[in-house]
């Protein structure tokens, strides 16, 4: 772990006397009070979505890069981690965004009647 | 190195992990088809791959000869197998989870939820057709719904100078065109979020107290003794934080459920419980699996030659704070 520490995170290791993983610790506490503090804030829609997704997509990172080690670790395991993303995101373009019939209009060789009982009348 | 090369090893791994999986299967197939006898043996072979695994793992002390082998060929060649082999288990476990979140999306952009009826709120202050005396959201929202969040039609359809009338709530086909997601009485209440809140900075706190686990377990420099007691409490402190997240998550379902009739019938409730359900048991697994890891730290069964399986533990449980960083903000405050 601490071997692997790069120029820059030994750099922030000797000026504060504390490794990446705990600023990195820091850091996600701190988003994660933002985070919850953006829904008191009587945001637009639009605004608390963006804080949201902002505030996701850098937890995210910390969290990947550092915690899993992935900063520091073999390329490949980046790309490996990352390639499932690949059909996440053919998923998200092809079905969740595009398709409106894509959950609840499947066709019958793919809803079995099980997937009937969970439907609901009721708002 | 060589598939001859293999045979030159005093361990060849476990039948553990596959009498598991076994046992997994056998489970899910009992649960689902709701027969209680094969559930039973499906958990009865789990347990026994478990403790095989573990029975196995104890005088594991890192080395090639006890079965740490390194992968060859593209592209993990070099690596420690058991280190791809986690990264592989977590693809799977981003198809998962991506799968939810696809279906999840895709209603969520057909519905018309709290937000949407803050919009139209907005839209009818805006052009000026708002019931009389009504000029924020906050009023027209409160016109809209009783204190428990049940829709009243007519006063709403008022109160929006017809904005928001009847076909808001259902469609013509007669189907629910408004969703009552669990954010709606989530950010509606301070105290209903707080259990969520909480668990988040218990994670994020959890995801920490591993890596001092670790960094504790390769620590060289700290005599053994010292090192094995910092690295069980540490393991035990994720322990406890896991613990709190699970126990904090049933008393907020419990809340949804009894105050609010937010259940599993409903679609949005569906999406709600499967997905945080399906994190909690990743939580619950990683504590199972974490109780052995302080049991061994009790014996002393970690030093700075044999800390790789808190490191591949590590990189599950940051994968589960990594889940929730998307379920906290998508379920809980959207």
């Amino acid at each position: 772990m601490g071997e692997h520490q790069s120029g820059w995170q030994k750099t922030l290791h000797e000026k504060t006397g504390q490794d990446v993983y705990f600023w990195n610790f820091i850091f996600l506490m701190v988003f994660t009070a933002i985070e919850v503090g953006a829904v008191y804030l009587s945001l637009t829609y639009g605004w608390t979505v963006f804080a949201l997704v902002s505030v996701g997509v850098v937890k995210f990172f910390g969290i990947a890069a550092f915690f899993m080690h992935l900063w520091d670790d073999e390329r490949e395991l980046t790309y490996t981690f990352a390639f499932p993303f690949i059909f996440v995101i053919i998923l998200f373009i092809g079905i969740a965004f595009t398709n409106p019939e894509g959950v609840i209009g499947l066709p019958a060789w793919c809803s079995p009647d099980i997937i009937g009982s969970y439907t609901s009348t009721s708002p | 190195m060589s598939y001859d090369d293999h045979d030159d090893h005093g361990h060849h791994g476990s039948w553990a992990p596959i009498i598991a999986s076994l046992g997994t299967m056998i489970f899910l197939f009992g649960f689902s088809e709701a027969n209680m006898g094969i559930t039973a043996i499906g958990i009865v072979v789990l347990v026994w791959g478990m403790f095989t695994w573990w029975k196995d793992d104890l005088p594991f002390d890192g080395s090639e000869e006890m079965g740490e082998l390194e992968a060859y060929g593209t592209p993990f060649g070099g690596m420690k197998i058991r280190k791809a082999g986690i990264w592989l288990f977590l693809m799977s476990e981003v198809m998962i989870f991506g799968s939810f979140f696809g279906a999840y999306i895709r209603m969520r952009s057909g519905w018309n939820t709290h937000w949407t009826l803050r919009d139209k709120a907005q839209e009818a202050i805006d052009t000026g057709v708002a019931g009389e005396g009504l000029t924020d959201i906050d009023s027209i929202v409160h016109a809209c719904m009783t204190d428990k969040h049940k829709p009243l039609v007519a006063d709403c359809n008022d109160a929006t100078g017809g904005l928001v009338n009847e076909t808001f709530w259902i469609t013509d086909a007669g189907t629910p065109a408004y969703h009552h997601v669990a954010a709606e009485y989530i950010t509606a209440d301070f105290w209903t979020l707080l259990p969520g809140a909480i668990n988040t900075f218990a994670l994020i706190l959890s995801s920490f107290t591993v890596v001092l686990a670790l960094k504790a377990a390769k620590n060289a420099d700290l005599e053994a003794r010292v090192r094995d007691k910092k690295v069980r409490n540490y393991l035990a402190i994720t322990l406890l934080l896991g613990t709190i997240f699970l126990i904090l998550k049933l008393w907020e379902w419990n809340h949804l459920i009894h105050d609010y009739d937010f259940t599993i019938s409903t679609l949005a409730g569906s999406f709600f419980y499967v997905t945080t359900g399906a994190h909690g048991i990743h939580v619950f697994i990683g504590l199972i699996f974490i109780t052995y890891f302080i049991y061994k730290a009790h014996i002393g069964g970690w030093d700075p030659n044999n800390a790789q399986s808190i490191e591949y533990y590590g990189l599950y449980w940051h994968f589960v704070d990594l889940a929730w960083v998307i379920i906290f903000p998508a379920f809980y405050l959207y």
